[in-house]
């Protein structure tokens, strides 16, 4: 049996089926009117924007605003990390008597935030529900065969051969670097538990009872627009607004989707029980979580001790 | 879809019609075969039919993808010609950068990031939903674990 059944599901015509929040531990403000395109700011973390500074893209972020997100790599960690296997990779290419400098990819700001469907105003306005275009980078282009190879490993699809003497690890010099950095900083079993709660967190978000109100008023909203959807997630994925063009009315839907999120609350109403429910779940692995955020850390002092950085 | 079972339906019961084929995806540089090609620069992202990496497979590397819908499984084995679209039940990540696989369409929901060269036998928080996926950047909107 290969298939799961779908563990949560909104049905968009089901009307009234207004059952009382008693979801533990939802403690959330009542969510009707207020500014949702401000439910991203409000509880900004430090360094979050106030109603100034940072970029939009940074504004609308409720991911890495979410609990859960403690335990994840930080930026500046996978940068370090990333910076760290540069260096790595370049000496294991000179072992091998290749030049080589690793390119890095030109910085990029962070898409505005998805989880909950589109959720920056300024985006669906520009972009309708495609992602804001970003230059092409392929850090191997003009790159030799015989580099391609030694970087990626003789399986790696490369066309062509390089020299036989050539003494190139199984993944190549890239693959080599990740894994000697990973080595000693390894927490698999930790790192399954603060997916599986990212992952069922979500799940039960949409379950809760506030949020299935919020999405139904905000499909109705949508209704009125003359938008036909039962949720945002829906929206998001209508595949006439996945080809490469942005069209008119994908820009005119996705303005309404932020519209109705404003009018309904609906990012702040999931964010908040998206939060309550993941403080219920990280209580009850306190210790392996607060593992797993030590190997993130002394992974990234690692790097820094192979960058010389800091 | 994260909401509605309806849509998964609908997106699953559309006939395969190129069954052993590379369906091109409307996106211009999305590229998909039976093999690696890792001179595209982003690495390559293989996706199996089945956990622990067994049946049919499916390598992708080159741009992201906002759908999966219009690619199969390629290779031979289990699950070949079926659309890869909500069927991906394992991974291995053969990027030289972390690769992102989203609950939904177009970049969107809960999502599973692999990093380099990282196996998923079984797909966490995406098994049998993934709907789309994404080379990272350092702008991934995605937990790292």
């Amino acid at each position: 049996m290969k298939r799961k059944s779908f563990p949560f599901r909104v049905v968009a015509a089901s009307g009234f089926v207004l059952s009382i929040g008693l979801l533990a531990g939802c403690s959330g403000p009542a969510e009707s009117g207020g500014n949702d395109a401000d439910a991203g700011r409000t509880n900004a973390s430090p360094g979050a924007a106030g109603s100034g500074g940072a970029s939009p893209s940074a504004s609308e972020d409720f991911t890495f605003r979410l609990p859960i997100a403690e335990y994840s790599y930080t930026e500046a960690q996978n940068a370090d990390i990333g910076a760290a296997e540069d260096v790595l990779t370049e000496r294991c290419m000179k072992r091998l008597g290749l030049p080589y400098t690793a390119r890095k990819a030109p910085g990029v700001s962070r898409a505005s935030d998805r989880r909950y469907g589109l959720s920056s105003a300024e985006d669906a306005a520009r972009y309708g529900y495609h992602l804001p275009p970003k230059a092409s980078f392929n850090p191997n282009k003009g790159l030799s065969t015989t580099t391609l190879i030694a970087l990626y490993g003789r399986s790696a699809g490369i066309d062509g051969e390089a020299d036989p003497a050539l003494d190139i690890p199984a993944r190549g010099c890239r693959g080599e670097a990740a894994e000697s950095l990973d080595a000693d900083h390894r927490y698999p079993a930790g790192a399954e538990i603060a997916s599986g709660i990212a992952r069922r967190s979500y799940q039960e978000s949409v379950e809760d009872s506030r949020v299935r109100e919020a999405v139904r008023r905000w499909s109705d909203c949508m209704t009125e627009r003359g938008y036909t959807y039962s949720d945002p997630l829906a929206a998001l994925g209508d595949e006439r607004f996945l080809d490469k063009g942005i069209s008119k009315r994908e820009v005119e839907t996705a303005r309404a989707d932020m519209e109705c999120k404003t009018r309904v609350g609906l990012l702040r109403t999931w964010f908040s029980a998206e939060t309550a429910i993941q403080k219920k779940m990280i209580a009850a692995e306190p210790a392996e979580l607060a593992k797993l955020k030590e190997v993130h850390t002394s992974k990234a002092a690692a790097a820094r001790e192979v960058t010389g950085r800091d | 879809m994260a909401f509605s079972r309806a849509r998964v339906i609908a997106a699953l019961s559309v006939p395969v019609t190129a069954a052993t084929l590379l369906v091109a995806a409307p996106s211009a540089s999305a590229a998909a075969g039976a093999s690696c090609d890792a001179s595209a620069g982003t690495g390559c992202l293989r996706l199996y039919y089945n956990s622990n990496r067994q049946g049919s497979s499916t390598y992708f590397y080159g741009s992201n993808v906002s759908n999966f819908a219009s690619y199969t499984f390629l290779t031979s084995g289990a699950g070949k010609g079926v659309t890869v679209k909500n069927n991906a039940a394992s991974a291995i990540n053969d990027a030289n950068s972390s690769t992102t696989i989203f609950y939904n369409s177009n970049y969107g929901g809960a999502c599973d990031t692999l990093t380099f060269y990282a196996i998923a036998d079984q797909l966490r928080n995406t098994y049998n939903n993934n709907a789309s996926f994404k080379f990272d950047t350092s702008g991934s909107s995605c937990y790292k674990f």
